[in-house]
């Protein structure tokens, strides 16, 4: 097992995205612990509101929604949880010192959907907290690519995700911005988002994932593509959930919070035809980490 | 309603007792006023009884206040009268019109189970009372009359309890003592009692209910029952006068015509009692304006609280003093013998609990936003008003300070 406590001496995109026990919300199954150990819920007294994903040992991305009538003292963070009902060794909590919302965040049209949460204390990385890479600027995801979206929100409309409350997994294709405008309007799918959805629906976020992430995985890295914000019900037929484009926001984060920590990996897709044969290929932002990548 | 009636969720029982009650006048038909301001009197009282217990559970019944103030308005006369009307803030005409058609919608058939208010009268045998006056608070009051011999206070004392359990539905017993009942000066004693029974529109579900934090109003951190429900209640908020924000909740009860209105600062730091001073019936009005539909995640404790209390001090501080005083009190309408109030005294106990008629409407409203519905958790000392809303007459005033 990789002992991440060693971590300390590289940098944040030595150890981002990739799990050593990673081996999928509405139409999800229960994920396998430690599959998303970057997930993290974001709780005020006791009640899970909204997901969140690890960034650094001390930052966690989400959604600005998710702090529309709350503040920080109010919130609690649990990292590498399982199960949000009973006990979990690898449970680890921390109180917020801060909430970022983007200064440009609408809600009502729900543009520039995304938060930074500062942890009152470091996390420490173990095999089931581990923070997640994120898309960098230019990145760009084509309609069709694969992407896994995790929660512990409603399984249906309505439905509350019943006990013990076991983290969700659910796999979607992402949906072309223009496609999605099909569904939610022309204008109504800002180049701050992007869509994921099966034609057909039935898999979905939905109410209690907000601010949870949309990963891909690139050549043994999990990259967070997206943040879980909105949609018109949830996996309805031809309607996709709608999420943060992260990749949009690399300057945002960077200026925010001290970005030497931070993993940025553009993400692009060569393949515009078949899903099934993607041409994957990374780029780094921070050329000298692509050695420190393949310790694993 | 018979299922109601077996497993009560949110139950309220109120009983006022005012004895003993002494007193001159003769009668008359003192047509006097009661009016759409008639609850605005009780929230005085009761802003004045949470002035001298700031850190206590207090519960009232305004309209209780109001009722019993009422009954023996028709008796008064000079400035006795004068003092009830000015604090009762009475129009002169219609009160008593309104009030009818309120007892009537409080108690038909329909709401059987739901509410109980029950007034009575109980003279000394023998003692004088104009039967016009004894005429009028049946019609208006719905108020029996038993006559009863105070020479033997345990009798008599048995037999006002013994009525008010059987009024309240055994909810409510023996709240008097025979001491209290002196065997020489008792003439009158008035009984007011309401039995409520609230049934929410929406029901908490019992195995959401669970043992939580509430920070009292001493600062101190209880662990008490906190009920869950994830529905869409009417929500927003308000500011005082001197600009202190604070959070309003509507829960509707079954049927809609009542309500339960929860008021707290919505600074954790900021006392409960700077809120409390502007309440009117107009501030609950104009609450409605300030609220909005909306979803959340209420956590509301389960509670449960009794109380006895004395309402000559704070009627006295609002200036209602010569009902209260041998030789001022002008009741002449009333009874040719003269006659003043010795005490004042109210009873309440209150439940809240989970029952309710049904599960949480599900909504699905357009581009929703993937969070959970916001939570709204009550976990410190708030206010408490339930209202008959047709009227805006408030039923019940409570502070809970520590459920």
């Amino acid at each position: 097992m990789y002992n991440f406590m060693n971590a300390g001496l590289l940098s944040q995109l030595d150890v981002c995205g990739r799990p050593p026990l990673n081996t999928k919300i509405v139409g999800g199954e229960a994920a396998a612990p430690g599959s998303w150990p970057w997930q993290v819920s974001i709780q005020s007294s006791g009640f899970h509101f909204c997901g969140g994903s690890l960034i650094t040992e001390n930052w966690v991305l989400s959604a600005a929604h998710c702090f529309q009538s709350i503040t920080a003292p109010e919130i609690t963070i649990y990292l590498g949880m399982e199960s949000l009902e009973g006990t979990n060794s690898n449970m680890q909590k921390t109180s917020a010192s801060n909430i970022i919302i983007h200064q440009e965040y609408n809600p009502d049209t729900h543009d520039n959907d995304i938060a930074l949460v500062q942890l009152s204390s470091s996390v420490t990385f173990t095999n089931y907290v581990i923070p997640v890479c994120l898309a960098a600027s230019n990145s760009s995801f084509p309609g069709g690519t694969n992407v896994w979206v995790t929660g512990w929100g409603n399984i249906a409309s309505n439905v509350n995700l019943p006990f013990p409350e076991t983290l969700q997994e659910v796999q979607v294709p992402i949906v072309s911005n223009s496609d999605c405008a099909n569904a939610y309007g022309s204008g109504s799918i800002t180049d701050n988002m992007m869509c994921a959805g099966l034609a057909q629906g039935g898999k979905d976020s939905c109410q209690g994932d907000s601010g949870g992430p949309l990963v891909v995985k690139i050549s043994g890295a999990w990259v967070q593509a997206g943040i879980v914000s909105f949609g018109n019900g949830c996996a309805l037929p031809k309607i996709p959930g709608v999420y943060t484009r992260v990749s949009q926001y690399e300057d945002w984060i960077n200026s925010r919070i001290s970005s030497s920590q931070l993993g940025f990996i553009q993400f692009s897709n060569g393949n515009h035809g078949s899903l099934n044969f993607f041409c994957l290929f990374l780029s780094f932002s921070i050329i000298p980490f692509l050695l420190s990548l393949f310790n694993f | 309603m018979g299922s109601l009636s077996k497993s009560p969720l949110a139950r309220l029982y109120m009983f006022m007792l005012w004895m003993p009650m002494l007193l001159d006048g003769a009668v008359a038909q003192s047509v006097s006023s009661y009016g759409k301001q008639g609850s605005d009197l009780g929230l005085q009282v009761f802003l004045q009884m949470v002035q001298e217990k700031p850190h206590e559970n207090v519960v009232l019944s305004p309209h209780g206040v109001a009722s019993i103030l009422g009954i023996l308005l028709p008796g008064a006369h000079g400035n006795t009268k004068q003092q009830l009307l000015s604090g009762l803030r009475y129009n002169k005409k219609g009160p008593y019109k309104m009030l009818r058609k309120l007892h009537k919608a409080l108690t038909s058939k329909a709401n059987t189970n739901f509410i109980v208010i029950a007034n009575a009268l109980f003279p000394q045998e023998g003692f004088n009372i104009h039967t016009n006056f004894l005429t009028t608070n049946r019609d208006n009051f719905l108020c029996d009359s038993h006559t009863l011999n105070y020479n033997n206070p345990q009798q008599s004392a048995d037999f006002i309890n013994g009525w008010i359990k059987n009024r309240t539905k055994g909810h409510i017993h023996s709240l008097l003592k025979p001491d209290m009942l002196d065997p020489s000066l008792t003439r009158l004693v008035v009984v007011n009692s309401i039995y409520f029974k609230g049934m929410w529109k929406s029901r908490f579900q019992v195995q959401s209910t669970k043992i939580r934090s509430f920070t009292g109003g001493d600062g101190k951190s209880y662990k008490v029952p906190m009920m869950s429900q994830l529905s869409v209640f009417k929500i927003g908020w308000a500011n005082t006068p001197d600009g202190v924000k604070y959070r309003v909740i509507e829960l509707p009860y079954h049927g809609n015509h009542t309500s339960m209105f929860i008021a707290f600062p919505s600074e954790r730091v900021t006392p409960l009692s700077t809120i409390l001073p502007h309440l009117t019936t107009a501030t609950v009005h104009g609450w409605a304006k300030l609220m909005r539909q909306g979803k959340i995640r209420l956590l509301l404790p389960k509670f449960t609280v009794e109380m006895e209390m004395d309402l000559k001090g704070p009627l006295f501080a609002l200036g209602i003093t010569d009902i209260f005083i041998k030789g001022k009190a002008d009741f002449r309408h009333l009874s040719s013998e003269p006659i003043h109030l010795s005490k004042a005294l109210q009873k309440i106990k209150i439940e809240v609990n989970e029952d309710g008629t049904k599960a949480a409407a599900a909504t699905t409203a357009i581009l929703m936003a993937r969070s959970s519905p916001p939570l709204v958790i009550i976990d410190r000392p708030f206010l408490f008003l339930i209202r008959h809303n047709p009227t805006g007459t408030i039923l019940f005033a409570g502070q809970i300070n520590k459920p």
